[in-house]
């Protein structure tokens, strides 16, 4: 299994739940999983949001495999640089 | 594999002289302006006087009918139907149905001569209707605040807020009501900075080229010219492989070259004068009216702490504008804003907010100085209080390898303990200090970034190398990657070249910017070489007609990987390179990815003021840059960048703000009046480079650009309260602004 944390600005997008276990296989599947539960997330997630898998901010591709045990948080899209 | 223990370099960690010195030097060296071309024409743009204004209509007869003017282009050349940031970017290039801020571009003209262009500027005629205006990011925000544009607010912004709110970010983690409960003393205060330019020597230039065929060429001062390629081609409706896009020798970025102002101009009227080269060169004045200085702030901070300085809880609510368009980086203010910290109860509201001021650029770690500024500063004020050494708290509460962030994921490898430790043992923090003069200290932090990379390296028939780049040097990229080449490769320094090539030579890359290029140009350099390994390896194997795992690399060169791989003089890349025609053809390594295993940088300062009673002016007496640099690949260049970032942050602390009249009209729009520090005004820099290896990268290395420009802001604010007694919450403290402060503290 794999733990999904969102930010807390979700909350109101999510009945107040921020954190997730999910067997997603990869990643674009944990969040459209997310967004067929909570439909409010997709407008958000269409407008981007970075990645962070086991602390690696990495971009969010959604071919990208979930490993079993891995902690993946969402962030707010990252702007700046 | 690379070697990646410091006793086994040979190169990295070395500071042999820079690759671009003679060129620097001599004038040799091709800057954004120094493009010439037969048949140039020279643009100059017409910009709006006022801060909010209708366009009612737009003249150019006049000008027109000037001999020697060649064309003229509004919003009306520009194609139709841009959305979302595209939309952004094509308005601030041209402003459309409104002119949005003092500076924005209205109308654009190109004539034979630069001194023409600039007069035909002059006769082209726009009719305003001025509309209301602000320029204060908490006045952008009240009820009665002017709407600048209906409808700009994304998703995030939850309903009731003012249509200028165009973002919002709320984030955090733990109970914050227990956090605050568990404190000895809870304190809050409001801290304000000013918007503050790059300040980059080089003004943005320019040549750009259409012809009617859709065919472009481009000439640019640039941090990263295939962002200049892909936002030049959404903003004038042009397919991205169909312009070439070439960077010139570049003066300073800082952030600021990261994104397109008057490029697309230059190419729209190449187009419209039937495809002659035109060349735009911004003045110092359009450089601040026009292009993108950074964000004001209003942050309200709180924090809990115990007596003994254990941090409890922290809140921040931060708002920042960054002009009239999305994108002030509140967001990454509010996550460096508690980073250097481990806080059992966190919580963090932004808001991103329109005003009538020219649309925000990056600026060396975006959002992280101001957030500094706030946190630094409070928790200074509550050390004092409690009466604990502000080093020492900052050690019982640093943030943790391995442990979670106060933005949520986890950090890998970080050195902020023993950056920590380094600025304790240093002799700056005793020095003695007398009257009228007091110590500062604070940390600072910035992620860094990987990004689209693509690097690619050929050997020539001598056996030297050429590596070809795509991110602009503007901190020492052509030594580092150079030096990791020919570590990888275990040849000579001088034996490699490293040129930055134009779009049409790559994969796309982004832009020098997030303190990216010797992480991720590096990481890839380092991959490249031992993809070229790998194929030498190959040839010499072919050559003694033994497997090409039989063969190891080693002293530039390849050897029998042992004695059972049989007795072969070892093949030097000099042969392989003299042989290549006959073993196979060219022998190049590439390699292209957005690599992982980007390592955070911590830095803490600590920093020496005077302050004169009599005028409030604040002297830097010392200062000291202690930052994690995973790796110094060059440590000249590291110490410079940890140099500029102190400098700039100084400048960002004492002198340097926008400053707009009633009007929202900005009155400083030149150096004698935007003042930024100079060498007179600054003792010499300490630096203490902290190696603590990222383990994401070949050689150790973590990004050390933008680190060094939050601390300065605090540290700085720190030392003047420890001075003066007075705590400056508004920066920059201007001596006007401290004396002013003095004499009412006195009279208080």
């Amino acid at each position: 299994m794999v733990k999904i944390v969102l930010w807390s600005g979700l909350r109101r997008f999510t009945d107040g739940t921020l954190e997730f276990e999910t067997a997603a296989p990869t990643l674009g599947r944990a969040m459209s999983d997310l967004v067929a539960q909570y439909p409010g997330l997709g407008p958000i997630f269409d407008q981007g949001v970075s990645v962070a898998i086991d602390g690696d901010i990495v971009p969010p591709n959604p071919a990208m495999a979930l490993p079993d045990g891995a902690e993946v948080h969402f962030l707010q899209q990252m702007r700046g640089g | 594999m690379a070697k990646d223990t410091a006793n086994e370099l040979r190169i990295v960690g070395t500071r042999p002289d820079r690759p671009d010195g003679l060129d620097k030097v001599t004038g040799r060296a091709r800057y954004g302006a120094d493009i010439s071309a037969a048949g140039l024409l020279h643009g100059a743009v017409v910009r709006s006087p006022h801060a909010h204004a209708r366009i009612v209509k737009i003249d150019a007869s006049k000008a027109l009918a000037l001999s020697g003017v060649k064309a003229v282009v509004t919003r009306d050349d520009f194609p139709t139907g841009l959305t979302g940031e595209a939309w952004d970017l094509q308005e601030n290039t041209m402003a459309g149905e409104r002119a949005l801020y003092d500076g924005h571009a209205v109308a654009a003209v190109a004539a034979t001569s630069a001194q023409l262009a600039r007069d035909a500027a002059k006769l082209i005629e726009v009719e305003y209707e001025i509309l209301p205006h602000v320029t204060d990011v908490d006045a952008a925000m009240a009820p009665d605040a002017p709407i600048i544009r209906e409808g700009a607010a994304d998703h995030s912004v939850p309903d009731g807020l003012h249509p200028n709110v165009v973002r919002y970010i709320e984030f955090g983690h733990g109970d914050l009501e227990d956090g605050f409960a568990k404190a000895d003393i809870v304190r809050e205060h409001q801290y304000k900075t000013e918007a503050a330019h790059q300040g980059y020597i080089e003004p943005h230039a320019c040549m750009g080229q259409m012809g009617a065929d859709g065919k472009g060429e481009m000439w640019v001062c640039t941090q990263g010219h295939w962002y200049i390629r892909k936002m030049c081609t959404q903003v004038l409706g042009l397919d991205a492989s169909q312009l070439r896009v070439t960077p010139s020798e570049i003066g300073g970025g800082f952030g600021g070259k990261t994104t397109i102002f008057m490029e697309p101009l230059s190419l729209a009227l190449s187009r419209k004068a039937g495809g002659r080269p035109v060349k735009i060169v911004m003045s110092r004045s359009e450089v601040l009216r026009a292009t993108g200085p950074t964000a004001s702030a209003s942050m309200d901070v709180k924090i809990g702490m115990t007596k003994d300085g254990k941090i409890t809880a922290g809140s921040a609510t931060f708002r920042m504008q960054g002009g009239a368009f999305a994108g002030a980086p509140v967001d990454m203010a509010l996550y460096c804003a508690f980073a250097a910290y481990k806080v059992p109860a966190l919580q963090h509201v932004g808001y991103d907010v329109l005003a009538n001021r020219p649309k925000a650029a990056a600026y060396r770690a975006p959002g992280s100085p101001m957030a500094a500024f706030a946190v630094e500063s409070l928790l200074d004020e509550m050390c004092n209080e409690l009466g604990l050494d502000p080093l020492d708290v900052r050690v019982k509460n640093a943030a943790q390898s391995h442990e979670t962030s106060s933005f949520g994921p986890k950090f890998g490898v970080i050195g902020l303990n023993e950056t920590l430790a380094a600025t304790q043992a240093h002799p700056n923090l005793s020095a003695p200090l007398g009257p009228n003069q007091g110590r500062g200290i604070a940390s600072g932090f910035w992620f860094n970034h990987g990004g689209d990379t693509s690097v690619s390296m050929a050997l020539g028939e001598d056996g030297t190398v050429t590596v070809s780049i795509g991110t602009p040097d503007i901190g020492g990229s052509r030594a580092s990657m150079a030096m990791m080449a020919a570590e990888t490769l275990e040849i000579p320094y001088d034996n490699v070249r490293v040129n930055i090539v134009e779009t049409g030579a790559l994969g796309v890359n982004e832009p020098t910017h997030g303190s990216r290029a010797t992480f991720a140009t590096g990481k890839a350099t380092v991959e490249a070489a031992q993809g070229m390994i790998v194929e030498m390896c190959k040839r010499a194997a072919a050559k003694w007609g033994i497997e090409p795992d039989a063969v190891e690399w080693r002293d530039g060169a390849a050897h029998p990987a042992g004695p059972n791989a049989g007795e072969y003089p070892p093949m030097t890349i000099g042969e392989i390179g003299a042989a290549m025609s006959n073993t196979g053809g060219p022998i190049a390594g590439h390699h292209e990815s957005v690599p992982a295993g980007v390592g955070e940088s911590f830095g803490t300062h600590v920093v020496d003021v005077e302050v004169d009673p009599e005028t409030g002016r604040t002297t830097i007496l010392r200062y000291l840059v202690v930052q994690d640099a995973g790796r110094a690949i060059h440590p000249a260049y590291v110490e410079g960048q940890y140099q500029g970032g102190a400098v700039q942050g100084i400048g960002w602390a004492l002198n340097e703000e926008y400053v707009y009249d009633d009007m929202g009209r900005l009155q400083n729009p030149v150096f004698l009046d935007y003042r930024v520090p100079v060498a007179s005004d600054l003792p010499m820099i300490d630096t203490v480079i902290v190696e603590v290896p990222n383990p994401g990268h070949p050689y150790g290395v973590r990004g050390v650009g933008e680190t060094g420009i939050a601390p300065p802001l605090p540290a700085v604010a720190n030392a003047v309260a420890a001075a003066t007694g007075v705590r400056m919450r508004h920066l920059p403290i201007t001596p006007s602004k401290l004396l002013a402060a003095i004499k009412a503290s006195k009279n208080g």
